[in-house]
C-alpha cells in the first residue's frame, strides 16, 4: 500500500516538474513559430478575430443572424457565419435550407413583412455568393408575426429582428 | 317628374343652409380659454309610448349609445342626463330655457312606440335650443325589431350628426380586424372578423391557422381583400362576403401582401416580389391581368389609391428608410410625400383626398395635410399601427398596445378624443374602416 502510495507521488512531481520545465523552455525561446491560424474554420479569421466579431468557436454554431432597425444589411459576424453555412451545405451537397426572414415590432405590419423577406434575400444572396455546391436556398417571410421575444422593448426587438437559417 | 326631382333637391339645398347656419353658430361656443370643446349637447333618453304585453328582452337605451357616438366623434360633448331640468318627448314640452340653463347647445327627443309583437317605430327631432329652432322636421325609424336598435341608434347618431355638423355621420358603418387565439393544442388560429364601427356584433368571417394580415374593405362593402399565409409565403386573397366565398389573387413567388382598391372597386393594388424585389401591382378583376407599376430595387409596398383613382400612394425605402411616395398612373411621376420623421409607412387618405393618416416613426399614428405636409400627431406611443379613416375622414381607427394590452382604438381625427372598442377583446390587431357609408 505505501509503496504504491509513494509510486503515485513521485510520478505526480515528475509530472508537475516536467510540466514546470516546458513552461520554462517556452518563455526561453524568443518569438517561437507561434502558429496562428489565420483561417480558424475556414473562415479566412483567425479565431481572435472572430472572437472580436463575437464568434467564439465555430461559426456553424450559430444558426441566426440579427439586423439594425429598418435595416436589411449584414454586419461582418452574420457574413461570416451565412458564408460558413454556405461552404458547410456545399460541403454535404445537395441540401435544401430555407431561411426564415423575420422583423420586430415597430412599423407597419405589411413593411415589416417586405422587410424581412429582404433579409432574408440579402442572407441568401451572402451565402449563393460564396457558393452552397448546387444547394437550393428558399427564403421564408414571416414578417413581425412570429418573435423570438415578445416583449416590448429594445432587448427583445433587437432579438427579432434576425433570419434563421434552417438546414 | 321634374317636379319631383326638384323638390327634394330644394329641401337638401335649405336644409344645407339651414345646418350650416346652425354649425357656424356653434362654433364660436366651442373654443374656450383656447382649448376647444365639442358641441354641448342634450340627449333626453327616449321616452316607450307602448310597451309590449310581454317583453323579455332588454331594450337597448338609445340614449346611452347615441352619446357614445358623438362624444367618439370629438364633436360633440354629450351632457349627462342628470344635469336636464326636463325630459321632454315630443316638441310641444320642449323649453328652450330649461337647456340654456344647462348650457346645451343643441337637444335631441324621441318616442319609441310598440307597433306590434316585436317591431317599433322611433321618433325624434333634432333642436338648435340658443336659437329656439327645430332643425329639420321629425324623422321616423319605421318597423324595426328589438335585435336591431343598435343599428337605429347608430341612424339616429348619423341624422344628428348631419343636422349640426352638415357632414354625413359615420356610425353605422363597419370595420374589419384580425383576432389572434390560442384555443387548442397550443396552435394559434386566427380569424377575420366584421363588427359595427364600435366592435359591437363581431362575426367570423374567415379562419386560419397562419397569421391573417391588412384587411381591407371594396367600395361597395361587399367584399374585403387580406392576406393570409400558404405554405410558401404571404398570398393575397379576396372574400366575398355575401358568398362566402375566398379568392386567390395574388400568390407568386416571393411575398404577395398589402392589397387596396381602387375607388371604383375594379382594380386591387397590391405588392409583389415576384421578380426579386417588392414593387407595386395592379389587378384588373375584368380582364384578370397583373401590371406592374413600378420597379425599384428598394421595398415598394402598401399602396392606396387616392379617392379620383388617378394616383397611388405607397411605402417605399428607396430613400433608405421607409417613407411615402405618390406615384401618378398617368404621368408616371413619383413624388416624396413625407419629410419629417425617420420612417412613415402604410398611408391612406380620406375621402376627399386632404388628409393622410399613416405610421410615423416606427409605432405613432399621425395624421398629414395633403397639402402641406404638416403633421397632426393622434398618438405618440411606439406600438401603434394600422390606422384608417372613418367614411367621412372625421375618426382615425387603429390597433394599439396600451399596457401591453392588445386593443382597437377610434381617435378623433384631431386627436382629441380617443375611443377604446370596449366590445373587442383579445388579441386584436389590422383594424380596417369601411369606406361605405350606409
Amino acid at each position: 500500500m505505501n509503496r504504491k502510495f509513494g509510486l503515485l507521488i513521485t510520478l505526480a512531481m515528475a509530472l508537475v516538474l516536467s510540466a514546470c520545465a516546458s513552461k520554462v523552455e517556452q518563455v526561453s525561446t524568443e518569438e517561437p513559430t507561434v502558429v496562428v491560424d489565420n483561417n480558424a474554420f475556414g473562415t479566412g479569421y483567425s479565431a481572435a478575430d472572430l472572437e472580436a466579431m463575437g464568434i467564439m468557436g465555430n461559426p456553424l454554431d450559430y444558426k441566426t443572424l440579427y439586423f439594425e432597425y429598418d435595416s436589411s444589411a449584414m454586419d461582418q459576424k452574420s457574413d461570416v457565419i451565412a458564408r460558413a453555412h454556405a461552404r458547410e451545405m456545399a460541403r454535404r451537397g445537395g441540401v435544401s435550407a430555407e431561411l426564415h426572414g423575420h422583423a420586430d415590432e415597430r412599423g407597419s405590419r405589411g413593411y415589416n413583412l417586405a422587410l424581412s423577406e429582404r433579409r432574408g434575400n440579402t442572407v441568401s444572396s451572402a451565402m449563393g455568393n460564396e457558393g452552397t455546391g448546387g444547394s437550393q436556398l428558399k427564403v421564408v417571410a414571416h414578417g413581425e408575426e412570429a418573435p423570438a421575444d415578445a416583449a416590448h422593448n429594445d432587448a427583445a426587438w433587437a432579438k427579432n429582428r434576425r433570419v434563421e437559417i434552417n438546414y | 317628374m321634374k317636379i319631383k326631382y326638384y323638390l327634394p333637391l330644394f329641401l337638401i339645398a335649405l336644409t344645407q343652409c339651414l345646418t350650416a347656419t346652425v354649425s357656424a353658430q356653434n362654433l364660436r361656443g366651442v373654443v374656450e380659454g383656447g382649448q376647444v370643446r365639442g358641441m354641448p349637447i342634450a340627449i333626453v333618453p327616449f321616452k316607450l309610448m307602448s310597451a309590449p304585453s310581454s317583453s323579455t328582452t332588454e331594450m337597448p337605451q338609445l340614449d346611452k349609445i347615441i352619446n357614445r357616438n358623438l362624444y367618439a366623434s370629438g364633436k360633440f360633448e354629450p351632457l349627462p342626463s342628470e344635469k336636464f331640468l326636463s325630459f321632454p318627448s315630443r316638441k310641444e314640452e320642449v323649453r328652450a330655457k330649461d337647456w340654456r340653463l344647462i348650457d346645451a347647445d343643441a337637444l335631441v327627443i324621441g318616442e319609441i312606440w310598440n307597433i306590434e309583437k316585436d317591431l317599433y317605430e322611433v321618433q325624434f327631432r333634432i333642436f338648435d335650443v340658443r336659437r329656439d329652432v327645430e332643425i329639420g322636421t321629425g324623422h321616423r325609424i319605421p318597423s324595426i325589431k328589438l335585435s336591431n336598435f343598435r343599428s337605429a341608434a347608430h341612424i339616429i347618431s348619423d341624422q344628428v350628426y348631419k343636422s349640426l355638423t352638415g357632414r354625413p355621420g359615420a356610425f353605422n358603418s363597419r370595420i374589419a380586424y384580425v383576432k389572434k387565439s390560442t384555443p387548442e393544442y397550443q396552435r394559434d388560429r386566427f380569424q377575420l372578423l366584421v363588427a359595427d364601427w364600435d366592435g359591437y356584433g363581431s362575426v367570423e368571417v374567415y379562419g386560419s391557422w397562419k397569421p391573417l394580415l391588412s384587411p381591407t374593405w371594396s367600395p361597395d362593402g361587399s367584399k374585403i381583400a387580406f392576406v393570409s399565409f400558404s405554405k410558401d409565403g404571404a398570398i393575397v386573397q379576396v372574400h366575398d362576403l355575401n358568398r362566402g366565398k375566398s379568392e386567390v389573387i395574388a400568390a407568386f413567388k416571393g411575398v404577395n401582401s398589402a392589397p387596396a382598391w381602387s375607388p371604383d372597386g375594379t382594380k386591387l393594388a397590391y405588392s409583389t416580389s415576384r421578380h426579386g424585389s417588392p414593387d407595386i401591382y395592379v389587378y384588373d378583376f375584368a380582364t384578370r391581368t397583373h401590371q406592374r407599376i413600378n420597379t425599384h430595387w428598394g421595398i415598394d409596398t402598401e399602396p392606396s389609391w387616392t379617392p379620383d383613382g388617378k394616383a397611388i400612394m405607397h411605402t417605399s425605402s428607396r430613400s433608405g428608410k421607409a417613407q411615402v411616395y405618390r406615384y401618378d398612373i398617368a404621368t408616371e411621376e413619383l413624388v416624396r410625400q413625407t419629410f419629417e420623421g425617420d420612417q412613415n409607412s402604410d398611408a391612406s387618405l380620406d375621402f376627399d383626398g386632404k388628409r393622410m393618416v399613416m405610421v410615423h416613426d416606427g409605432g405613432e399614428i399621425v395624421v398629414a395635410d395633403a397639402q402641406t405636409g404638416e403633421l397632426q400627431w393622434i398618438t405618440s406611443s411606439k406600438f401603434d399601427e394600422s390606422p384608417s379613416f372613418s367614411p367621412n375622414g372625421d375618426m382615425v381607427l387603429y390597433a394599439t398596445e396600451y399596457t401591453y394590452q392588445p386593443k382597437l382604438m377610434v381617435s378623433s381625427s384631431d386627436g382629441r378624443i380617443k375611443t377604446p372598442l370596449e366590445f373587442v377583446s383579445g388579441d386584436v390587431r389590422e383594424p380596417a374602416w369601411s369606406s361605405l357609408l350606409r
